[in-house]
């Protein structure tokens, strides 16, 4: 059975015992059908066909305990096989893990810095409703220079709409 | 594994089954479970409440593969076939099989 399929089979446990069911019912309905054949009556070929078919919840409980005890089976001997194969060349273990942790290592740096860049607010209460002072000075050709202390200082005073809250 | 006598009867079932399955395109359990009392000539009977526990533990290990169909009588079954991997098992549990029962019987015999 496919990995994906076990996977699956894990979140739908309900429809696959649905499925069971309609096995083990077909199960039961073909021997009732044998046993009518040989001559028994409808009601004693389905009692008897029960009771040839055994215990049908104990057997509903094996295959849903073989898929679980599968899955933990399996992830064991992963975990054997890693374990053996990282005794076995601890050198190409030991590259696999540095190649690793440095990848994941830059990658989590890169993503710090843009989440700090483009994601988080800066650091003031409406940054939409921040904005910048500059002087611009068209005649000599200077733009989005900062403007001086005194000037700053005139502003603050002066404005209306505006709170100062850096420089 | 086999050290019990419960896993070496499962062993045996699945041996029976793999056998059976090899022999044919594709069939359903209760096909299975028939043709297994038939060739034995009605010795083993094959429960229900044990062939499909190991149907579908072979399932899970990828010696057979089910699909759902419609039986011969016109009712939804799940119709069971052997894989590569089931071959090559058979073929080590048959090995094994012979093996082990040649063995017991020579202790039988020469003891």
């Amino acid at each position: 059975m496919p990995a994906l399929t076990r996977f699956v089979n894990l979140f739908r446990r309900r429809s696959v015992d649905g499925d069971l069911d309609e096995e083990l019912t077909f199960h039961v309905e073909m021997l009732t059908d044998k046993y009518v054949k040989q001559g028994m009556t409808r009601d004693e070929a389905m009692g008897a066909a029960r009771r040839h078919a055994g215990n049908l919840l104990v057997a509903k409980e094996d295959m849903r305990e073989a898929r679980i005890m599968m899955w933990i089976d399996s992830l064991a001997r992963d975990l054997v096989y890693g374990a053996r194969m990282f005794l076995r060349q601890p050198g190409t273990s030991l590259l696999a893990v540095v190649t690793l942790s440095l990848g994941i290592g830059a990658n989590t740096v890169i993503y710090s810095l843009l989440h700090a860049a483009l994601i988080q607010p800066l650091p003031f209460p409406s940054p939409d409703r921040l904005v910048a002072v500059v002087d611009n000075f068209a005649t000599q050709n200077q733009f989005d220079t900062g403007p001086t202390i005194p000037e700053t200082l005139d502003a603050r005073a002066a404005s209306k709409t505006l709170d100062p809250v850096s420089s | 594994m086999g050290d019990n006598k419960k896993d070496q009867l499962q062993g045996t079932l699945d041996l029976l089954v793999l056998r059976i399955l090899s022999t044919a395109e594709t069939m359903h359990g209760f096909a299975i479970a028939e043709r297994i009392e038939q060739v034995s000539k009605d010795v083993l009977r094959v429960e229900a409440g044990s062939l499909y526990p190991a149907l579908h533990r072979m399932t899970e290990a990828g010696w057979v593969k089910s699909t759902w169909g419609v039986s011969e009588n016109n009712r939804k079954a799940r119709f069971y076939t052997i894989t590569a991997i089931g071959r090559r098992r058979l073929a080590d549990e048959e090995a094994h099989w012979s093996a082990l029962t040649s063995a017991v019987g020579r202790v039988l015999k020469n003891a």
